[in-house]
């Protein structure tokens, strides 16, 4: 028997899951599908299913239909679901340990210092693999002068206290950026094209690059959910109920912005996602981050995945930055969220 | 079970010291009640025995040092009831009551089946079973204060500190509340500190009454022994009449007509 049955009333978390997966299913295959070059999708299945060791199917594919497959498509969507994993989970897990739902790796400036850490680098010419190092240096810099920013006054007063602060932190980082961007002409292109958030040159070089950090920051987040709810009813009361609040709020924001500078290394800046992805999975599985920031990592990816199908197909040959798309879904997504929020108060 | 022990604590917030030097001790079992004027020290002396507010002098639970124990460890012994619970949007009942349960889980793991029924059983003392999948913040007053009840239960405190408990409760709902609690610490022996308004109604419940006024003990003794017209009017500059019940315990009744005639100017 399990604590479900025990209790009855307890709320079924499966079915909001097999949904997200659902979709995240289903815009993988029409973004491995969709494109200049056509695939069939009884192709494209079976040449997946080709690769499953027990398995040997004939997919009837051409080897330039299997070479855009595998080294064009699958890496694009493969690092779309990582990036958008790592956002999605990491706006879940920084609105539960600010206790604020407008807090998001982009807001808070995280992004913009993980932007600064990595234009460093491209700009100098240092090798790549420093790259998530550098976005996490800038980032892990850019959430603590946030924080230590709106808490000026003692603590932090109230919800917009924080972006506000965030506000400031990202438009300082991103004129620093601009900067030193600027400062080397030959690398301006590339680094322009990549700051608005892309994931066009994607290879699998990027998606190893960043899963190992990607994988960490995420078994962190995950196992740390259950502190995120005792963190919900205020430093006091989480101390009272035995929770170090100090420590467990410095692994979950530390872990968060490994996760957000990751995303940034290889996606430049991409809005939004935090916001949009972890207050979509409240609306279907309750609040609780038990629920919530699994949830958010399956969610952020699929969101990510078919907001990237959009940037490259609406304006097709052309790409529209997937920043782009993410800031067209998710700032209207952010005034409803701050409208509830201010009637909540 | 153990009780609680204060020796010379002194508590405050930043640079403003609240708590001055404070002796008190709680027996195995015992309701004590602390009352005084606002701004006494009551809610920082809960506040300082459950270890959320950096302390000098020494709180022990038993005979171990609360100060020396981890939060964990410490949360095993002591549970708070806040004035004000903050009450996150959407957490439902069972969601609530199992944060109770928080440091007997190892900090690696998810709660186990054994938490899972202690939650359970909590919430089935208390009456909340059928409430279980409701967002707290939707609960009447009554439900709201037995759902944060039971969550300092489930942490199966020895200690159980209740900070204001019946303020915003009708009277029925008072009584309700404060025999539950009764019963439970008879069952379960837990001792109970709690801080209280209704003076007349913590005579009735507390086996003791502490009296604080500025920080420090200015009577302590059966509730019958602290609640003299004198010593209201002295800390609460307040003009009362004590009268007796049936079952020998004091009746605080406001005299207005005194306070009119001009004696009333006492406290002032």
């Amino acid at each position: 028997m399990t604590g479900t049955v025990v209790l009855g009333g307890r709320p079924r978390r499966s079915r909001p899951l097999v949904m997200i997966a659902a979709v995240l299913a289903a815009g993988a295959v029409m973004a491995l599908v969709v494109g200049p070059a056509g695939l069939p999708v009884r192709g494209v299945l079976d040449e997946l299913a080709d690769r499953l060791p027990w398995l040997d199917v004939e997919s009837g594919l051409t080897s330039r239909q299997a070479a855009v497959l595998w080294e064009l498509r699958l890496p694009r969507v493969a690092l779309g679901a990582v990036v958008g994993g790592a956002l999605g989970i990491a706006g879940g897990a920084y609105q539960g340990v600010f206790r604020n739902p407008l807090a998001d790796p982009y807001l808070l400036g995280v992004a913009a210092g993980a932007g600064l850490g990595a234009t460093v680098v491209i700009v100098s010419g240092a090798a790549t693999a420093l790259l998530p190092f550098a976005a996490f240096a800038g980032g892990a810099i850019a959430v603590a002068t946030t924080y230590a920013l709106a808490r000026l006054g003692g603590t932090v007063r109230t919800t917009s206290t924080l972006i506000l602060a965030g506000v400031a932190v990202a438009s300082f980082f991103t004129a620093v950026q601009t900067f030193v961007q600027q400062l080397a002409s030959d690398t301006v292109r590339e680094v322009f094209a990549w700051i608005l958030g892309r994931l066009t040159t994607a290879g699998w070089d990027e998606v190893w690059l960043v899963a190992p950090f990607v994988t960490v920051a995420v078994a962190i987040l995950v196992t740390h959910r259950r502190h995120l709810d005792v963190l919900a009813v205020g430093e006091t009361e989480a101390t009272s109920l035995g929770l170090d609040v100090g420590r467990v709020r410095l692994t979950i924001v530390l872990a968060a912005t490994l996760a957000t500078a990751a995303a940034v290394a290889v996606a430049g800046l991409i809005g939004f996602v935090g916001i949009v992805v972890p207050h979509t999975v409240r609306m279907l599985s309750g609040t609780s981050y038990r629920t919530v920031l699994p949830l958010s990592l399956v969610a952020g990816a699929a969101f990510l995945v078919l907001a990237d199908l959009v940037a490259r197909t609406a304006l097709s040959p052309a790409e529209v930055p997937i920043g782009v798309v993410t800031a067209f879904v998710g700032a209207p997504f952010f005034g409803i969220v701050l409208a509830r929020s201010m009637r909540a108060r | 079970m153990s009780g609680v022990g204060f020796a010379s604590v002194s508590a405050g917030y930043g640079d403003r010291c609240v708590l001055h030097g404070v002796d008190l001790t709680v027996a195995p079992g015992e309701w004590v009640a602390l009352i005084g004027p606002n701004g006494a020290g009551k809610s920082t002396l809960l506040k300082a025995a459950a270890g959320v507010i950096p302390t000098t002098g020494e709180v022990r639970v038993g005979s171990d040092v609360v100060a020396g124990m981890s939060p964990r460890h410490r949360a095993r012994r002591v549970a708070l009831v806040p004035q004000a619970p903050v009450i996150p949007s959407g957490a439902t009942v069972f969601e609530y009551v199992l944060l109770g349960r928080n440091p007997h889980i190892p900090y690696w793991r998810m709660e186990s089946r054994h938490d899972l029924e202690v939650t359970r059983s909590e919430m089935e003392r208390l009456d909340l079973l059928t409430l279980a999948t409701r967002p707290v913040d939707s609960l009447s007053g009554g439900e709201r204060q037995r759902t944060v009840l039971a969550r300092a239960l489930a942490q199966q405190p020895d200690v159980l500190l209740l900070d204001e408990p019946t303020s915003g409760l009708d009277l029925g709902h008072q009584q309700q509340f404060l025999e539950s609690v009764d019963e439970l610490r008879r069952r379960l022996g837990f001792c109970v500190l709690t801080a209280v308004h209704d003076l007349t109604l913590g005579a009735q419940y507390a086996d003791r009454l502490v009296l604080l006024a500025g920080g420090r003990v200015v009577g302590v003794g059966a509730p019958g022994e602290v609640l003299t017209a004198e010593r209201l009017r002295r800390y609460y500059a307040a003009e009362v009449t004590v009268f007796v019940d049936a079952a020998g315990r004091p009746v605080v009744v406001p005299d207005r007509a005194v306070r009119r005639s001009g004696n009333g100017a006492a406290g002032r």
